[in-house]
């Protein structure tokens, strides 16, 4: 798909939908263009405006337009990727800042760094690391981050 | 003048404490580590480093974020010199010479002429920057919305025009920044908007989440494509012969004069906005090629051609901080990412900073003096040192990235809902730094997006409903015709050259 189609069309669909958001707005000011949907409503025609156009941009460059190429394996990393950090804000309150971090950065260092020899390396650097962050930031800084099921 | 050498002697006394030394020299040292990463640039950088800075007091944090933003400049010419791969846009021109400099076994030579360009650069840019920052903001303190809207429309404008060829997406992005800037309560009336019932959105994104999101994650991923295929034609430090970093005296008279050319003109593309370093050291680098004798040595390791980006490099990240202090208006990624830091610790930079707050602006321009001093010392006697960073895979470097990334967000808000955001957005980010739509243009509307709001709001009430307010005086308009000449200048100047080659 051309890139500048993708574009012109996901800014149609955004300001659409911040269209239909700015519908269900009051505007409280008695003067309207002092009130809470002036400025969204000029930035909604300004988006429309601009998608259209990137749209016949896209148009009209023919054979010669951008094209999105997408990586497979990129595609599917990013859902891996995502799927951890989905289980990691699910345990992170619950198992505590250490415990859920070394486990999601245990897990990212053993899909990239594959090989039998980079094991140890990845077990190390997945608890050295966010161990050395947790002094540093809970115990130096003072930022207040969850201990979850440990004492410390 | 002798106001401002007051200013900035009262300013060197507030920062020669041992521990705002210390946090200069570690922002410093951790600035140019990150910046010297392939990919990561100084706005990663600061973004993922802003969690150090709290609980510190706003001189401390200030200086520290300054520390972190040179050093990151400082480190991203090293993988540029080393590995032919730019830390940011800004290091690229450093390729151009500093890495044929490096294959023919100079790269020593290559990483003191870049440390030394890059201090030489950025001193000068401070003092100009101590001679401007006062004038500036009189000057400001006379805006009033109508100015302010004019002001911050052309910040807009000109950051996406200056993307060539992504003008058009530049300007889209900057619709939909302000879109999302207009989520939570609204300023003025206190009415929410577009907050879908989610009581943690009144309040609108925290975009120092959003840029973690966009940066650290976003970039990781745009990594992806890399350290997926990374294998036996990965570059590696080791490839190249170190040698002892130094210069010989012939080689920095020959350097001298472009250093002192180049600055005044890096600094200058610095401090307009959405122009930075990328532009100025190119601008520079072209400049000097035909000014140079011999201009076809430039590109095959011509010491000149990597001493004048550099300097122009450092000068225009200096010079894109004068927006920021003076007229709360973020010139560059970095600088918007430092703004929204500065926000979180209760320093409001604007035209009353350096009335108000002079004490802090003062000491934090002492700071860039100092930072720049300890920058030298970080970048030539461990240089060799600190390139051993180089050599750390980025397939464990970058997950750990993405880990900071996230203890970051956790503490802005102690909320994991920002979790959320930030992994949608670092998928965002990915698409959009894919579909090539300037990043830093959609940042700096969601950042100056409130803002915006208000001065446009308070000016219509001032005019009575009418547009022509914002066309009332010599200020209003001369923005206006700035914002005119970002649009149609650079067609102008190609038109003309057009008709001057085909006559």
């Amino acid at each position: 798909m051309k890139k500048n189609t993708v574009i012109g069309v996901s800014g149609l669909l955004i300001s659409a939908i911040y269209g239909y958001g700015i519908a269900s707005l009051k505007n409280p000011s008695k003067l309207f263009f002092a009130g809470t949907t002036v400025f969204p409503i000029l930035i909604t025609f300004g988006a429309l405006i601009f998608s259209v156009i990137v749209i016949l941009k896209g148009h009209y460059e023919g054979d010669n337009a951008e094209v999105l190429k997408m990586d497979p394996k990129v595609l599917k990393m990013m859902g891996v990727f995502t799927v951890i950090f989905s289980i990691y804000i699910a345990i992170f309150n619950k198992v505590g800042f250490l415990i859920s971090t070394i486990a999601m950065l245990t897990s990212l260092l053993f899909i990239f760094n594959i090989g039998k020899s980079q094991r140890i390396i990845n077990i190390i650097v997945g608890i050295v690391f966010p161990t050395l962050c947790y002094i540093i930031f809970a115990k130096i800084f003072s930022i207040s981050l969850p201990r979850g099921i440990l004492p410390f | 003048m002798n106001e401002i050498l007051i200013n900035l002697a009262g300013g060197f006394v507030s920062i020669m404490t041992l521990s705002n030394l210390f946090w200069i020299t570690f922002g410093g040292f951790l600035g140019t580590v990150i910046g010297m990463l392939p990919g990561l640039g100084p706005a990663t950088g600061v973004a993922i480093l802003i969690p150090l800075t709290f609980g510190m007091d706003p001189t401390t944090a200030l200086a520290t974020m300054v520390a972190i933003y040179f050093g990151a400049m400082f480190g991203g010419s090293r993988s540029s010199i080393l590995l032919n791969t730019p830390g940011d846009g800004g290091a690229i021109a450093a390729t151009f010479d500093g890495y044929p400099m490096a294959k023919n076994g100079r790269a020593g030579e290559a990483l003191a002429i870049s440390a030394i360009a890059s201090i030489i650069g950025g001193l000068i840019a401070v003092v100009f920057l101590a001679l401007l920052s006062q004038p500036i903001s009189k000057l400001a303190i006379k805006f009033g919305p109508q100015q302010y809207t004019m002001l911050m429309l052309f910040a807009l404008i000109a950051t996406s025009t200056i993307s060539r060829g992504n003008m058009i997406k530049g300007l889209l992005a900057t619709f939909i920044g302000l879109m999302v800037s207009t989520i939570g309560a609204d300023h003025l009336t206190g009415t929410t908007r577009f907050t879908m019932g989610i009581a943690e959105l009144y309040q609108g994104i925290d975009f120092l989440v959003l840029i973690i999101g966009f940066y650290a994650i976003g970039e990781v991923y745009i990594n992806f494509d890399k350290l997926l295929y990374i294998g036996e034609n990965e570059k590696t430090v080791s490839e190249i012969k170190m040698n002892k970093v130094r210069i010989s005296k012939k080689e920095f008279k020959e350097c001298l004069i472009p250093i002192l050319r180049s600055t005044p003109l890096g600094f200058l593309i610095g401090v307009l906005p959405g122009a930075g370093a990328t532009i100025a050291t190119m601008v520079t680098y072209s400049t000097e090629k035909k000014m140079a004798k011999d201009p076809d040595s430039f590109g095959k390791g011509n010491i000149v051609g990597l001493a004048v980006p550099e300097a122009a490099n450092n000068a225009a990240a200096t010079g894109a901080i004068i927006p920021m202090l003076t007229l709360g208006i973020p010139g560059s990624g970095t600088t918007a990412v430092m703004i929204g830091a500065l926000m979180m610790i209760g320093v409001k930079p604007g035209p009353l900073f350096f009335t108000t707050q002079g004490h802090i602006a003062w000491a934090v321009v002492a700071s860039m003096f100092i930072a720049n001093f300890i920058l030298l010392i970080i970048n030539l006697p461990l240089a060799t040192q600190l390139v051993k960073v180089l050599k750390t895979p980025p397939k464990i470097l970058l997950p750990c990235v993405i880990t900071l990334g996230f203890i970051g967000t956790y503490s802005l808000t102690y909320s994991t809902l920002d979790f959320i955001i930030i992994t949608a957005f670092g998928v965002i980010g990915y698409f959009v730094k894919k579909l090539d739509i300037p990043v830093a243009t959609f940042i700096l509307a969601l950042i100056l997006g409130v803002k915006l709001e208000t001065s446009f709001r308070q000016a219509m009430v001032i005019g009575k409903g009418d547009f022509g307010i914002f066309a009332s005086d010599p200020i209003t308009i001369f923005f206006i015709v700035a914002t005119l000449v970002s649009i149609f200048g650079p067609r102008l100047t190609a038109m003309l050259k057009l008709k001057k080659v085909s006559k």
